[in-house]
């Protein structure tokens, strides 16, 4: 009955208003879509505008910060000039009387007079007592020079000794070069050596402030160098510098000769890596015996130390530092437009670059082993060798050692399932019996696996006796059972010399595969124990090329390197 | 019997704690490190001809039995070596036996004052295992093995640190 009503109603009507109503919701789905488009307009249209904003903001704070460095710059220049304008006659002059005497076109009164009166207006000021030192030493006059000597030493003992270092040097006094560059290194902190003093010591390795006769210079690296060793664990820093230094030296290995071991050795690796560490010996030779080879040029230190010089008269004095930094900032913000981030960034580069401090052993590893980032000359990479071989020697017989105690006793070999040893790849006939034997035990393993199962040797028997008596059903008149059975049986029989055949021909395959394992097992051990014993000629060979170091090294002494020390009886002691 | 080789413990125990009754504890602490690079550098040191003729002679054979000869060897290797060096930290020495195969190294273990021939596949007792590569192979006079390193003794004496 319900059925029937179901059947009877019309249901028209409501699929028509679904229908509507689907239509209704794709309109409204697409309204939203729309709407969902024009929200995304508005977004980005207010991203933009913020964009612009913020874009805006910053070029305002830029411009107010350009307004105001603009300001600070005047003001800064100002107190600058205030306060230390008068420096800036005395450093003009000082560049003036050194042009001046180079020349020899001024009146030595003329300068007597101007230094005398810079002395009297710059009171605190270490070069003005300098200039006066140095315009008393122009027109002779000892007991005045000596007084503002005194004076100046008195107001920067460091900057006064560089800068009569270094007038000396172009005076070409070089005793009295000497003995002012030991003041001024005798003024350096040992662990803190800057960019300037690095120069200095270039250019004292390459001859250019004298020749030390009396070893005043080589005494106070000997002192630095002693005080350093007194430092608890120095000497194990230095030792441990030395070895990265010159490890760093170390090359890939070419393994092209050992293309077996590579393959069929697992002790590879270590033997790769004992080969690299004795090919560095020959590396490190080289690298030192060019260095010692080459002819050291001093034009590049010279203009150098003619830098420091201009430098020094030019540069500003410490108490103006503050806010000379300030003005550099200053201006960096001008040059920038304004921008704080980058005026701050490039203050900091600028810093870094000049701030370049070393301690005194750390100067020696550089210049020898890096000489490319730490810009020094052929004389002091020779010099920073030489006054370093006791460490350079401790290092290179710890790497040495260190490299030795990785040689593997005993080398794998790996071929296959057969993995054994050899010492030195003599021991041949032992391993191809060994390995004749596994193969024999593996062979046999597999041809035991391959023989004929219960049924099938129970086959040929079996189908015999069941023909048989198929047969004689068939003559007793039970032919179609007889046929069945003498078919069967003769099915068994053909089973049993089938199977056999199969297994006789799976057996002569496997005593080929075995043979030929053996014939080519054999020539890859042969092979293997034969680049064995290669492996070890090349790293006693290389290996012995250490001693060559070592004796180069021992050979080194530091005064042999210090230009024109020849006739110097002293010796600088390590 | 052979006499005691070193203190035994509890007597170095007794002296240090003399020397260092004046300092406090984090002293006492702060002072190894230091103590022990003092010690590093002066085993450092190129070891003396006499030093060496001394341990040359432990693979002359005999010695196995010759306990007096043994405590001759120790002798000067005590006067060489500060007494630091012997308490504790250097385990014994290894070297190339030349008594021909099947022996391969030699060792001397310094505690128990005992020379021992060691053969292919042996293991060395004490630690001293992981010198037996160097020494055998290292073309070193003899391997001085330490707790924390080992150190390899050239033919002059000369001395080359392998930090294991």
């Amino acid at each position: 009955m319900a059925e029937r009503i179901i059947e009877q109603a019309d249901l028209r009507t409501i699929e028509n208003n679904l229908g509507a109503i689907h239509g209704d919701l794709k309109t409204i789905d697409s309204n939203v879509g729309e709407v969902n488009h024009n929200v995304k307009v508005v977004y980005d249209e207010i991203g933009n505008l913020a964009k612009e904003f913020h874009d805006f903001v910053s070029i305002q704070q830029r411009a107010n910060r350009l307004g105001q460095a603009e300001t600070r710059l005047v003001k800064i220049r100002q107190e600058l000039d205030k306060k230390y304008g008068h420096y800036d006659v005395v450093r003009r002059t000082t560049t003036g009387i050194l042009q001046a005497d180079d020349l020899g076109i001024v009146k030595k009164e003329t300068i007597s007079t101007a230094t005398e009166e810079m002395m009297i207006e710059t009171p605190n000021y270490w070069l003005a007592p300098c200039l006066v030192a140095l315009a008393a030493w122009i027109n002779d006059r000892p007991e005045l020079a000596e007084r503002a000597l005194k004076e100046g030493i008195k107001r920067n003992d460091e900057k006064t000794s560089l800068f009569f270092a270094l007038i000396c040097r172009r005076a070409d006094r070089k005793k009295a070069c000497l003995k002012w560059t030991q003041r001024y290194l005798a003024n350096q902190d040992e662990e803190n050596l800057d960019r300037k003093c690095i120069i200095i010591l270039d250019a004292f390795a390459s001859g250019l402030l004298g020749a030390d006769s009396e070893g005043v210079v080589s005494r106070q690296m000997s002192e630095w160098l002693e005080n350093l060793s007194d430092k608890p664990g120095f000497i194990e820093q230095q030792t441990k510098q030395w070895s990265e230094a010159i490890n760093m030296k170390r090359k890939p290995v070419d393994a092209s000769s050992y293309t077996y071991l590579k393959k069929y050795s697992q002790t590879w690796p270590a033997l790769q890596d004992i080969l690299e560490g004795a090919n560095l010996h020959a590396e490190i030779l080289e690298y030192f015996s060019n260095i010692f080879a080459q002819e050291a040029s001093t034009a590049t230190v010279k203009v150098q130390l003619d830098e420091i010089l201009t430098s020094l008269v030019s540069d500003y004095d410490d108490e103006e530092l503050p806010l000379r930094k300030e003005e550099k900032f200053e201006q960096f913000v001008v040059d920038f437009g304004g921008d704080e981030d980058r005026a701050r960034q490039n203050m900091q580069i600028e810093q870094t670059a000049f701030d370049t401090h070393k301690d005194f052993t750390q100067l020696l590893t550089d210049a020898a082993m890096k000489p490319e980032s730490s810009h020094s000359s052929v004389s002091t990479q020779k010099f920073a060798i030489a006054l370093s071989r006791d460490w350079v020697s401790d290092a290179y017989n710890d790497i040495i050692a260190q490299n030795r105690m990785k040689i593997p006793h005993e080398i794998e070999i790996n071929v296959d399932t057969f993995n054994d040893k050899t010492t030195d790849g003599q021991n041949e006939t032992e391993l191809l019996t060994k390995f004749g034997v596994l193969v024999d035990a593996e062979k046999a393993d597999a041809l035991s696996k391959c023989v004929l199962s219960g049924f099938e040797k129970f086959c040929l028997i079996g189908g015999a006796v069941i023909a048989g008596l198929g047969a004689g059903m068939m003559i007793a008149g039970s032919i179609f059972m007889g046929l069945i059975a003498v078919i069967a049986g003769i099915g068994m029989v053909i089973n049993h010399f089938s199977k056999k055949k199969s297994l006789a021909s799976t057996r002569e395959e496997i005593e080929k595969k075995f043979e030929d394992k053996r014939v080519k097992g054999s020539e890859i051990i042969r092979a293997v124990l034969a680049e064995v014993v290669d492996f070890r000629s090349e790293f006693a060979e290389k290996d012995g090329e250490s001693q060559l170091v070592i004796d180069f090294l021992e050979q080194i002494t530091p005064e042999q390197y210090v230009r024109k020390l020849a006739d110097s009886n002293r010796r600088i002691r390590l | 019997m052979p006499r005691p080789m070193l203190r035994t413990p509890q007597q170095s125990q007794t002296q240090a704690n003399n020397i260092l009754s004046a300092v406090n504890h984090d002293q006492q602490q702060k002072q190894q490190p230091i103590d022990k690079m003092k010690l590093d550098r002066l085993l450092r040191q190129p070891r003396s001809k006499a030093y060496m003729d001394a341990v040359r002679q432990l693979d002359a054979g005999g010695h196995v039995h010759n306990q007096a000869r043994v405590n001759e060897i120790m002798d000067v290797i005590r006067s060489e070596l500060p007494e630091a060096a012997l308490s504790g930290i250097l385990l014994g020495y290894v070297a190339v036996c030349y008594l021909g195969k099947p022996y391969e190294v030699h060792t001397l273990d310094v505690t128990g004052g005992i020379i021992e021939h060691y053969q292919t596949g042996q293991i060395l007792p004490n630690g001293m295992e992981k010198a037996r590569s160097i020494a055998l192979r290292g073309g070193y006079e003899f391997i001085e093995v330490y707790t924390d390193c080992c150190r390899a003794i050239s033919s002059n004496g000369k001395v080359s640190v392998i930090t294991c």
